[in-house]
């Protein structure tokens, strides 16, 4: 039964009730006359009367009463789920008048943007909105304004939201129009989407990375044709020909040097474009450091080079491929010996990261360090500080890294050294359980 | 000792300078470009050695590494390839090869190579 309905049947209940009241009371008043005595009839019809429209009142009222709880009960319910809804919202909610005040916030509101409550209502919209953009969403408003409909705001526009302390962050905007007997409101419905689209960028990069190998593939083997003519002809002309001038020996060789230098670029391209999902399994990063070290131990000392290390018997386990993290491993140790021309140390560390859920692996050097201009360049693809180098190998460790969801820094200090720290996830499988990646 | 040696690539330029290198040693070889002629040379002239690219524009180097084998089952047989991966090294030795060579090689690696595939020791692959 709808509230309508109800409204009108105390009407039409009423009406018969008042109906049949008149038709009794006019029977009784006529009757009565005629049948009883003078005293005895004035009492008996003003008692009567009283009692009728007592009775006739109590009635009335009583179905008013119901009729009228039983309205504010559903209005209550309405309310409190509608109330419900807004307070818990997962959106910002914001209700904003026809002047872009603010007139209702829910409490997502007050967190997404950094105010209290109380803060925002009465507040302009616009506080909510940077500097640089309010004129243009003041136009926004106007326009909306001149032909009100629900919609989304465009992303075109790309919004951005202001918290209270000044910081930005982009926004995703849903616009609803309200029109009540008392007001106009525009519901604003506002989604934080910093996260789903530093999802996206990352989505898009791994894209890039996964393209971009395909092809490095495809140039890396197309490369080693050239390259082994050229170098099959340098090596004839140096073979058994001891007519050459000096001169020409030496250039030849300076071409036989380079020409190798561009099939090593080659191969470690191949190398880093592996294609097909490798196989991840738990690791424990000591062991790794503990079988790759002895032989490199050995070559180190030989050049005055001392390692230590310093292993954290406590970490997690990582899921790795061991194969990509040995690399890694290996071009860092590579690293710090060849910035360690005179000898020195290297220390090789593991650890808890201050981060939680992540172990870190470093490698550091007693060298010279890295100027801090260059230190952002370090992972560069193709760039590199050696006469033979290929600067694939820190772009490598890094791409790497980036692949268990980890990453790799820098750290370095002119005249003291540097580290290369990587930071990888800690994962709960235990050994003998493995994913594809 | 001089060999017959049989080099199948379709890069031109690479067959020459390897002929020319193998020719210092006192070897004789022979060149082919595609895959169907190196098949006429392997059973017109029989070399010792037949040294052939994996990819060729008619065909794959592995056919003509399995009709070496067939033919002439006590040659030396090489592949080389720019494309190098474990599936292709294991497909080489499948196809009869005795040896395998990534590009670029040098003419060193080219010689030893030679040398270790047509005098056959107790471990040779034929």
């Amino acid at each position: 039964m709808t509230r309508e309905a109800s409204r009108f049947r105390p009407i039409s209940a009423a009406f018969k009730i008042s109906v049949a009241y008149i038709i009794v009371g006019a029977a009784w008043a006529i009757f009565s006359e005629l049948l009883l005595s003078e005293i005895h009839v004035i009492l008996v019809n003003r008692l009567g009367f009283i009692v009728g429209t007592g009775l006739l009142l109590y009635l009335l009222a009583a179905r008013y009463a119901k009729n009228l709880r039983r309205a504010n009960e559903d209005l209550e319910e309405a309310g409190a789920r509608a109330n419900a809804y807004f307070e818990s919202a997962g959106w910002a909610i914001i209700g904003v008048d026809r002047d872009g005040i603010i007139v209702q916030a829910n409490p997502k509101a007050g967190e997404m943007f950094g105010y209290r409550l109380e803060e925002l209502t009465g507040r302009p919209v616009e506080a909510l909105v940077p500097d640089r953009l309010r004129e243009r969403h003041l136009q926004h408003r106007a326009a909306y304004f001149k032909s009100p409909v629900s919609r989304p705001m465009a992303a075109a526009t790309e919004p951005i939201g202001r918290r209270k302390d000044g910081s930005e962050f982009p926004i995703e905007v849903n616009l609803h129009f309200l029109r009540t007997p008392k007001s106009e409101i525009v519901s604003v419905f506002i989604t934080d989407i910093t996260e789903r689209l530093a999802l996206e960028r990352e989505t898009r990069r791994d894209e890039t990375l996964t393209a971009l190998g395909a092809i490095a593939a495809g140039v890396a083997h197309e490369l080693n044709n050239p390259l082994a003519v050229v170098l099959s002809r340098v090596e004839l002309m140096t073979a058994g020909n001891n007519a050459l001038p000096p001169q020409v020996l030496q250039d030849l060789e300076v071409i036989h040097r380079n020409a190798q230098r561009a099939s090593r670029i080659a191969s470690e391209l191949l190398t880093s474009a592996r294609q097909h999902p490798r196989e991840r399994k738990p690791l424990n990063l000591n062991d790794l450091v503990e079988s790759a070290l002895p032989l490199f131990r050995e070559q180190a000392r030989r050049e005055g080079i001392t390692i230590t290390t310093s292993l954290d018997s406590d970490i997690g386990l990582v899921s790795a491929d061991r194969t990509a993290l040995e690399q890694v491993l290996l071009n860092l140790l590579v690293n710090a010996r060849d910035a360690l021309k005179n000898g020195g140390s290297i220390m090789v560390r593991t650890s808890q990261s201050r981060q939680p859920g992540y172990v870190e692996l470093s490698v550091g050097d007693s060298g010279p360090g890295i100027p801090a201009d260059l230190l952002p360049r370090v992972f560069d693809v193709f760039y590199t500080t050696k006469d033979n180098g290929t600067g694939l190998g820190l772009w490598l460790c890094r791409r790497i890294a980036l692949e268990h969801q980890g990453r790799i820094d820098v750290q370095s200090d002119l005249g003291v050294g540097t580290t290369f720290t990587m930071m990888l996830p800690i994962t709960d499988e235990k050994v003998g359980e493995s994913q594809t990646a | 000792m001089p060999l017959k040696i049989l080099i199948v690539d379709d890069e031109a330029e690479l067959v020459e300078s390897c002929a020319r290198f193998l020719s210092l040693w006192g070897h004789l070889c022979l060149c082919a470009y595609r895959a169907e002629d190196a098949i006429c040379v392997i059973s017109a002239e029989k070399p010792d050695v037949v040294i052939t690219d994996l990819n060729l524009p008619d065909g794959s180097g592995l056919d003509v590494l399995r009709y070496t084998q067939i033919q002439l089952p006590k040659s030396g047989r090489v592949l080389i390839t720019a494309y190098h991966s474990s599936q292709n090294k294991s497909a080489a030795y499948a196809a009869g090869a005795s040896a395998y060579l990534r590009k670029p090689f040098s003419m060193a690696e080219l010689s030893a190579t030679v040398r270790n595939v047509s005098s056959p020791g107790p471990f040779s692959m034929n």
